[in-house]
């Protein structure tokens, strides 16, 4: 039977999937995404890791500072290291945080969102003044010391967008398990006998999953531009070569005043075009699991 | 009580309060292995509450709730245990069902919540057929928008019966359905009372649908069972001024004369004193009482119907054996 | 027919939604004489609804009407937007079910029944507005303090009550009424019910009362209309369509409502297999046959249309 049930799910994939390719704004999110995710898995092919190494890129006899008509196709910087290749592996380091650090904030707040939204009484009020009080603490300070006690790595960055951005998805699950909660088909569970977990299981999650899902889509570009952020601000990983730790060093060493524009156009076009992406998919998937919000198309 | 015949569910002096609103104040009621009793009274009434307390779906502030003979033995302890031989069929069956599952998985559920693991199939099939969707293979793959608000109202009966109750309860179970398709839910009702030997307590405003399944009838005021009989004995001849008024209003029978109460249910955190439908009561009004038993009525409470009783109403008027068919002979 | 208040003809009312033609009225025609009542039952998508609301012309924009509507001698369907302003409140008031939505949730029920008066310029000044508000709420059995209450403090009867104030103000000669019981208990639909009828006594007010509720109508009306699929398929006194239709769907939807006492109902619930069509996918022939226990075969080539099936009686079945 579980096979009829199988099929019905794919039905309703695919006709989800048909939604989403019905929509153009989608879909140019999507192509975006899928070139972006394409480079990032063949960096290997596309640029020489040691490019990133000056001690490698001084022995290869790469001109410093030197522009793409010099140095193609997008120049060296102040240590002669290629852009180029500094542009695919960032876009590595880059989307993997930015996913990695949004499956964190969906865990945390999800969890957090359903048990209070569900258990409700004591603990939601626990669970939502923790959640307040994350919400009201200033985000950088935060950031930098946690960044500073922990060490500079990428995992650590990790934790500190996750730890940081969970309390407005929490805010959001529980609003909407309150909702399905009062539905009458939670009753008639009930009334089968029904416990917590089967009732989570069954009957909430399903109904919360599209909005998770179109929160977590829009929870990566902003994952993204923090860990820019604070590479940026030289909190990030020293050893990885994220698009943020390349604007860093592009501020720092003068690229703007040397006018060494693909030095830091292309990381940060790089940022600009995901995070597009992202926000794109994320509505068209938004607009799909929430019919009123595209009344006026 | 019948003689022999042990009760499949007895609420004794059921309280259920919500702060100040007592909206179940000291039910008492049984049902029958067999028998259809339907549970009549206005919205406010505190119907609702009292089914809802007897699936565990509210917690009693006091009271026994007894299904088969097991649950709560000291009285006024406050008992609510699952027990899959009572389920429920809802008003809106739209709302009870969940929209992301296929109506396989919906009836289904029960048996997976119970972990009856062997012949999913064969039961699913069976209950669905026994409410009459035919052929139910054709039913398996479909979301319950899918189908129409009866087919709906079938399925969440299905998704009950799939655990073989002995009892069920029925909150209004027609209320948002078509005319034309209510005759055949609750011929559906009847016919699985009829064959099967299942209880049903059904919640209505509805003294038709009573008089077209009900074997018993129980009216409820004001978090109360104020009458309690056999259906004709009630719909027919009722005794409890209330039902009286009740019953004048119902559009089918102009051959009474209508008594319009004035004004609306009282807010159940402020019951009045003494006979709780005293304020309103018509036969209080007209004057035709006499003094021995008018001066008690605002002052002194005639008690809830005993759970026992087969046929009880609970006035001043009809237990001081003033003769009721005497006194609405002549009224006003 | 020179008297009627409200005349209908051949009214035909078709939605377009997502490129598709769904009728919900089709060749509809309808008299109420001034003075009289007439309830219109019908299930749910039956079109009742679709008909109340064309009569004032509050169907959504690009919604197709076809036929006529003569309102208090005056063609509605052609009418200019200053010419429909005046007739609706003035010529004619409806009265939604009395849900929490039919109200705005800001404004004192006192304002919300004044709001028509001024609109229509029925009272001098808000001086004057005021002192009919209460005399309105007092009509409808409510106390004049009700003026300063928001919808939500109301009951679902005192709710209903407000509403029928508020489509009083301007004195109208037609009152809609669209399920105006539906949503209330029994004694309170019978207090809604017994005001409704004093109203119409008093104020000589014709009534067009709307709901699914066939016992109920047979109680308010005089005249009964039975819609299916869009169509009326019985028309004629009240009493005796609801006792004794010639329509077989009359005659199913009376059974639903049984008569408490009457032993043929007694245990024995009726109704109807299957489910009320969908406007869009009307099955061929007599749209109601798919659902009939006297189907036959001649009921399979064309709708029928309503013929004579008694005095002031009217019913569109083959078997008629």
């Amino acid at each position: 039977m579980t096979s009829i049930a199988m099929q019905r799910r794919r039905a309703t994939v695919s006709r989800v999937w048909a939604q989403f390719r019905s929509s153009r704004q989608g879909m140019i999110g999507l192509a975006v995404l899928l070139v972006f995710v394409a480079v990032a898995l063949a960096a290997p092919l596309l640029a020489d890791v040691r490019e990133l190494n000056p001690v490698y890129a001084r022995a290869q006899g790469n001109p410093q500072w030197g522009p793409p008509s010099v140095f193609p196709p997008l120049g060296t910087d102040y240590i002669r290291r290629s852009v180029w290749a500094q542009f695919v592996w960032g876009s590595r380091v880059s989307l993997f945080v930015g996913l990695a650090a949004t499956v964190l904030t969906i865990l945390i707040g999800s969890v957090v969102g359903i048990v209070a939204g569900f258990v409700g009484g004591k603990v939601d009020a626990v669970l939502m003044r923790v959640t307040e009080w994350f919400l009201v603490i200033p985000f950088l300070p935060l950031a930098i010391v946690l960044a500073s006690v922990l060490g500079r790595n990428v995992w650590n960055i990790i934790f500190v967008i996750g730890i940081t951005s969970w309390p407005s998805t929490a805010r959001l699950v529980r609003a909407q398990v309150l909702t399905v909660k009062q539905r009458l088909f939670v009753d008639r569970a009930r009334s089968l006998g029904a416990g917590g977990g089967h009732i989570v299981a069954h009957h909430i999650l399903p109904n919360v999953s599209g909005l998770i899902l179109a929160n977590a889509t829009l929870a990566v570009p902003i994952s993204i531009l923090t860990e820019t952020t604070l590479s940026f601000l030289g909190l990030g990983d020293p050893t990885a070569a994220s698009w943020g730790k390349t604007l860093e060093e592009a501020f720092v060493n003068g690229a703007m005043a040397r006018n060494a524009w693909w030095y830091f156009l292309p990381a940060g076009l790089g940022i600009l075009a995901v995070v597009l992406a992202f926000t794109l998919i994320g509505r068209t998937l938004e607009e799909i699991a929430n019919p009123r919000l595209s009344r006026s198309r | 009580m019948r003689a022999g015949v042990t009760p499949l569910v007895e609420v004794e002096d059921l309280h259920v309060h919500f702060g100040a609103a007592r909206a179940v104040d000291g039910a008492s009621v049984h049902v029958l292995p067999g028998e259809v009793l339907a549970l009549v009274g206005e919205s406010g009434s505190g119907k609702t509450t009292l089914i809802r307390a007897i699936q565990g779906l509210q917690k009693p502030t006091s009271g026994t709730i007894r299904v088969d003979g097991a649950g709560g033995s000291s009285p006024g302890k406050v008992q609510t245990i699952f027990n899959p031989s009572v389920q429920m069929v809802f008003q809106d069956p739209t709302g009870a069902l969940n929209p992301r599952q296929t109506i396989y998985e919906i009836v289904a559920e029960g048996l997976r919540i119970k972990g009856e693991a062997g012949g999913e199939a064969e039961q699913v099939w069976a209950a669905l057929s026994r409410a009459g969707l035919r052929p139910p293979e054709r039913f398996f793959p479909m979301y319950p928008h899918e189908v129409s608000g009866g087919q709906r109202q079938r399925v969440v009966i299905a998704g009950a019966m799939v655990m073989e109750p002995r009892l069920l309860l029925a909150d209004e179970p027609v209320a948002s359905l078509d005319a034309s398709i209510r005759g055949e839910i609750l011929a559906l009702m009847r016919r699985l009372v009829d064959e099967t030997g299942l209880a049903i307590l059904v919640v209505t405003h509805d003294l038709g649908l009573a008089w077209n399944i009900a074997d018993r009838v129980a009216v409820m005021y004001l978090g109360r069972i104020v009458e309690t009989g056999p259906t004709e004995q009630i719909l027919e001849d009722p005794r409890h001024p209330y039902t009286r008024a009740l019953l004048s209003v119902v559009p089918e029978t102009r051959e009474m004369e209508q008594q319009i109460l004035t004004g609306e249910i009282p807010d159940p955190a402020r019951i009045p004193p003494g006979c709780r439908f005293h304020p309103r009561c018509p036969l209080l009004q007209s004057g035709i009482l006499p003094e021995t038993i008018s001066s008690r009525c605002p002052t002194d409470d005639p008690g809830p119907t005993p759970l026992e009783a087969v046929s009880a109403a609970a006035c001043w008027a009809v237990t001081s054996g003033a003769g009721p068919s005497a006194l609405w002979a002549s009224p006003g | 027919m020179s008297d009627s208040l409200l005349s209908i003809r051949d009214l035909s009312i078709t939605y377009h939604t997502q490129g598709r033609a769904v009728p919900a009225v089709r060749r509809v025609s309808l008299d109420i004489e001034k003075g009289g009542s007439l309830g219109l039952a019908g299930e749910s998508g039956c079109g009742k609804s679709t008909l109340a609301n064309s009569i004032l012309r509050l169907l959504p924009a690009g919604t197709e009407v076809t036929g006529h509507i003569t309102l208090d001698g005056k063609d509605v369907l052609g009418l200019t937007p200053g010419g429909l302003r005046a007739v609706r409140w003035t010529a004619g008031a409806i009265v939604f079910q009395g849900a929490l939505h039919a109200l705005n949730p800001v404004q004192t029920v006192g304002d919300q029944i004044a709001e028509p008066m001024s609109l229509h310029r029925t009272v001098a000044d808000d001086d004057a507005a005021k002192v009919r508000v209460v005399e309105l709420l007092r009509r409808v059995g409510l106390p004049a303090a009700r003026a300063e209450s928001f919808p939500h403090e109301l009951s679902g009867g005192q709710r209903q009550r407000v509403l029928i104030a508020m489509a009083l103000a301007c004195d109208p000669q037609l009152l809609i009424a669209d399920e105006p019981t539906t949503a209330l208990d029994l004694m309170v639909q019978a207090q809604v019910l017994a005001l409704l009828e004093d109203l119409k006594e008093e104020r000589d007010l014709t009534l067009l009362f709307i709901t699914h509720d066939l016992s109920v109508l047979t109680y308010a009306c005089e005249r009964l209309a039975v819609m299916y699929a869009g169509r009326i398929v019985e028309e004629g006194p009240a009493w005796e369509v609801f006792e004794n239709g010639s329509h077989p769907y009359t005659r199913a939807l009376a059974a639903a409502f049984p008569t408490i006492g009457d032993e043929g109902s007694r245990m024995a619930p009726s109704g109807l297999g299957g489910d009320p069509p969908t406007p869009g996918d009307l099955p061929g022939g007599c749209p109601f046959h798919p659902r009939c226990p006297l189907a036959h075969d001649a009921c399979l080539p064309a709708e029928p249309e309503l013929r004579v099936s008694g005095e002031a009686r009217r019913a569109a079945c083959v078997l008629v």
